[in-house]
């Protein structure tokens, strides 16, 4: 069987070769297709995946090809029978190959002879090009794949930014305030803090290029600046902790710490008089020696339990204060065999009266962080035009949870049992000025008003002439300094050697 | 002896019978083709023709060109099996002793024409199946074998069938062949009339004997068949049935009943002779096609359907060729498969 051999080797080599394009072109084509496809739909493959899906395609269908071409005996020898004419001859040769017999080897040597006097271009590759035109085609199409541009994402439709540089105006303001601010009363490390920060937000914007940067900057300085004084604060720590008591005497007066306000904290501790006369903390602690002596203790206990739990140092000043009044309390605890008027006495001499002077006080410091914190966070919105809808979320000065959200009853007394302040706007210095437009009676203008009511739109009027120049640099010193001092009720160089803050 | 010589030998007898047998045959290539085939592979041959179209003076001749003992029957309806096989008689020896003697009947002859077979009665064509299929005869307990090669070549007359008596199934199935001789055309007309004008006798000289009948036999048995040609020929016997489950859709539509196996084993066993006779060394999808009608036009019945459709047996043939050439995954079909085929070749040749 040379001949058969020698032609099926032939063929082999079609299959071979057949195979080889078909898979070579299946997964051009593939990569080619895939790639137009995630092109156009914008959607990501790694480059090494497309390498990975060709060769998988082209070893696949190559291989499936040619084991669909490749020539066995049996199947080859009915093709060349069927092809050439030859009266199943060949397929006779093959199926009786393992035969002897006289017959069957002439009828194989017979049949050896036709094969050979085959002349060889009737073997050569049939059908190689629709093969061919199968590589042209992927070919086109992974060309095609390579030159055809990817999808253009459309802009995001969203407002639109402004551009932004920093002008003089921004820039004094934003100098001034820190000036303003160096100069407050703000509390340490807080003032030092808040100075830099505001010093580092000048820096940034006069970098920044867009609105939208400016307004993420300073809503950022914004934010920061609200948790350091919050930091620097200790009130609310304290006033939650004691809330937490049990104890309806601690309670109450975590409810009276949590007002900033000297006279509502006195009238808390003492009572009010008069018609409408309401006991104070104070009174809650008339009771006999027997009785007094433990709950004092359980008082002092408690207080102690709320400092420490709390977490504020103790050498803050409220806590300090605090913290004096529960010693106090187990002091007059250890006294026995007074009388009630003796124990109250010594109630108030020994415990509320340090209490009254020291705990104002340090809530006052507290007071004057939040107002400069205030008066900061308010300037920034004003200079960088952050609207309230911009703002985010601060700290605010009322103490969560303890009636935080707006008036109560207790307001209405006089006693604000929620929040800090009464809400009204404070401002440095009760100085008034003459506004011209201001409408004292009907038709008749120019009267002087409380500062504060103008102050913004003053400020605003002279920042801008000042930085139009418009002003000369004598009186812009001058103003500047007028506005510092209304603003953060900064005294004058000489009051301030005087000791007067 | 080599097989190359045998073959030789086969080649150049086959050629020599054909042209001694041209000599008092004009025309009729395929059914001298045929004869051949079916003497040579062992089979009866009944050949069908209407009368002088020389069935008679085929086979006489036949038997000259294989110098072969040759009797003629000629059968009819008076005749009895006896008269075919022989009889026992008596006769007085040469002591005067009365003895039962076997005279042997014209059966006893290697090559037997049997003359319009079917004009005799069914009784008598009996008589002639344990000859045709066994080549042996019985009578009164005792056997006689026929001499090797044995042949029967019945002629059957198309036109007469008033007092004629149908083959049975049984005798017609063993009949290898039946062939059907046509009216000569009108050139073969002329050499027949020449012929014979000069002698009517036949002239066909003896170039084999039936020892060299036997042997281009064996040669031809050892033939290889493919297992592709040979399934092919066995579904082609198989789809004659329509009652069987896997059958061809002719059969169901036009056949009333289907070939017997012997259909199929006279098939692969003539192909093996066709493939020599044409000096092929293997068996080919194109002799079984053109051995399909020979083997079995006699051994299927068409149903009202075909005749319906104005479609005669041979034609059913055909299209069971075609349809068991088509579920066997055979691309081509050769061209004498079928008639359609055939009647084309018939017009552009006329044309």
């Amino acid at each position: 069987m040379n001949e058969f051999q020698k032609i099926k080797k032939k063929f082999h080599k079609e299959a071979v070769l057949k195979g080889a394009l078909c898979g070579f072109s299946l997964g051009l084509l593939t990569v080619g297709v895939l790639w137009i496809i995630f092109k156009r739909t914008g959607m990501a493959f790694a480059p090494w995946l497309y390498i990975v899906v060709g060769v998988v395609v082209a070893l696949a269908s190559g291989g499936i090809t040619y084991l669909i071409l490749r020539p066995r005996d049996k199947k080859l020898a009915k093709r060349l029978d069927e092809r050439f004419g030859f009266d199943e001859k060949v397929q006779t040769m093959v199926e009786f190959v393992d035969e002897s017999g006289e017959m069957v080897e002439l009828q194989r040597a017979d049949t050896e002879a036709r094969l050979r006097e085959l002349p060889k271009q009737k073997l050569k590759i049939r059908h190689i090009l629709e093969f061919i035109l199968l590589l042209i085609l992927s070919a086109a199409v992974f060309v095609t794949a390579v030159f055809i541009p990817a999808k253009e994402e459309p802009k995001a439709e969203g407002p639109t930014d402004n551009a932004y540089e920093m002008d003089e105006y921004d820039r004094l303001s934003l100098r001034q305030l820190i000036e303003y601010v160096k100069n407050s009363d703000l509390e340490e490390p807080a003032k030092t803090e808040v100075v830099s920060e505001l010093e580092n937000l000048l820096a940034v914007l006069d970098d920044t290029e867009w609105e939208s940067e400016m307004k993420a900057h300073v809503i950022g300085a914004i934010q920061r600046i609200d948790l350091i004084v919050e930091n620097v604060n200790s009130y609310k720590e304290i006033c939650l902790a004691m809330n937490e008591s049990t104890n309806s005497e601690v309670k109450a007066l975590a409810v009276a710490v949590s007002e900033l306000e000297e006279e509502v904290f006195q009238l808390a501790i003492d009572g009010t008089t008069g018609e409408e006369a309401k006991e104070g903390i104070r009174a809650q602690f008339n009771l006999t020696e027997a009785a007094l002596n433990p709950y004092l203790l359980t008082v002092a206990d408690e207080i102690k339990t709320a400092l420490k739990d709390s977490g504020i140092a103790d050498t803050d000043a409220l806590y300090k204060a605090w913290n004096a009044f529960a010693v106090a309390l187990e002091e007059v605890a250890q006294h026995t065999g007074l009388t009630d008027e003796q124990y109250q006495s010594e109630l108030d001499s020994l415990a509320f009266a340090p209490l009254k002077a020291s705990v104002p006080v340090a809530l006052a410091k507290q007071a004057v962080n939040n107002e400069v914190r205030a008066y900061v966070i308010d300037a920034l919105k004003e200079i960088f035009g952050i609207t309230d809808a911009e703002m985010p979320r601060l700290s605010g000065d009322k103490v969560p949870g303890m009636n935080g959200g707006g008036e109560s009853d207790k307001e209405q007394d006089g006693i604000h049992s929620g929040g800090l302040g009464s809400g009204n706007t404070v401002y440095g210095s009760d100085d008034m000025i003459y506004d011209p437009d201001y409408e004292v009676s009907e038709g008749v203008f120019g009267g002087h008003i409380s500062y504060g009511e103008v102050l913004d739109a003053y400020n605003a009027i002279i920042m801008g002439m000042i930085a139009d120049g418009t002003l000369s640099e004598e009186m812009e010193e001058m103003l500047s300094d007028y506005l510092d001092a209304l603003y953060s009720g900064k005294q004058n160089e000489e009051n301030k050697q005087d000791g007067n803050e | 002896m080599e097989n190359a010589e045998r073959v030789k030998n086969f080649s150049e007898a086959v050629a020599q019978i054909k042209t001694e047998l041209h000599k008092d045959v004009v025309g009729q290539e395929e059914i001298i083709d045929n004869v051949i085939i079916a003497i040579i592979a062992g089979g009866n041959v009944l050949l069908e023709g209407v009368p002088g179209v020389g069935k008679t003076r085929l086979v006489r001749s036949l038997g000259k060109t294989l110098s072969l003992p040759f009797s003629r029957i000629q059968f009819t309806p008076d005749l009895m099996p006896s008269d075919v096989t022989g009889t026992n008689i008596v006769e007085k020896d040469d002591g005067g002793k009365l003895n039962t003697v076997f005279r042997r009947g014209p059966i006893f002859a290697n090559l037997v024409l049997a003359d319009e077979i079917n004009r005799a009665t069914p009784k008598t064509q009996s008589a002639m199946l344990e000859v045709m299929q066994e080549h042996k005869v019985t009578i009164a307990n005792a056997t006689y074998k026929l001499e090797e090669p044995f042949f029967v070549l019945a002629t059957e007359n198309p036109i007469e069938q008033d007092g004629t008596y149908p083959l049975p199934e049984a005798q017609m199935d063993r009949f290898m062949f039946k062939l059907l001789m046509t009216f000569p055309k009108v050139e073969e007309l002329a050499d027949i009339v020449n012929m014979t004008q000069i002698t009517m006798d036949e002239t066909a000289q003896a170039v084999v004997n039936g020892e060299q009948i036997l042997e281009m036999r064996k040669l031809a048995s050892e033939i290889p068949v493919a297992s592709e040609v040979l399934n092919y020929a066995m579904n082609l016997v198989s789809f004659t049935h329509p009652e069987l489950e896997k059958t061809s859709d002719t059969a169901k539509k036009y056949v009333k009943y289907g070939a017997s196996p012997r259909a199929a084993q006279a098939l692969i066993t003539c192909a093996k002779v066709r493939a020599l006779v044409n000096g092929n060394y293997n068996v080919s999808y194109a002799d079984i096609d053109a051995l399909a009608r020979p083997v079995l036009r006699h051994r299927i019945k068409i149903n009202y359907n075909a005749v319906n459709d104005r479609l005669g047996v041979d034609d059913v043939i055909g299209l069971l060729i075609k349809e068991t050439a088509s579920r066997v995954g055979r691309k081509k079909v050769s061209a004498t498969a079928t008639v359609e085929e055939k009647e084309e070749k018939k017009e552009e040749t006329q044309e």
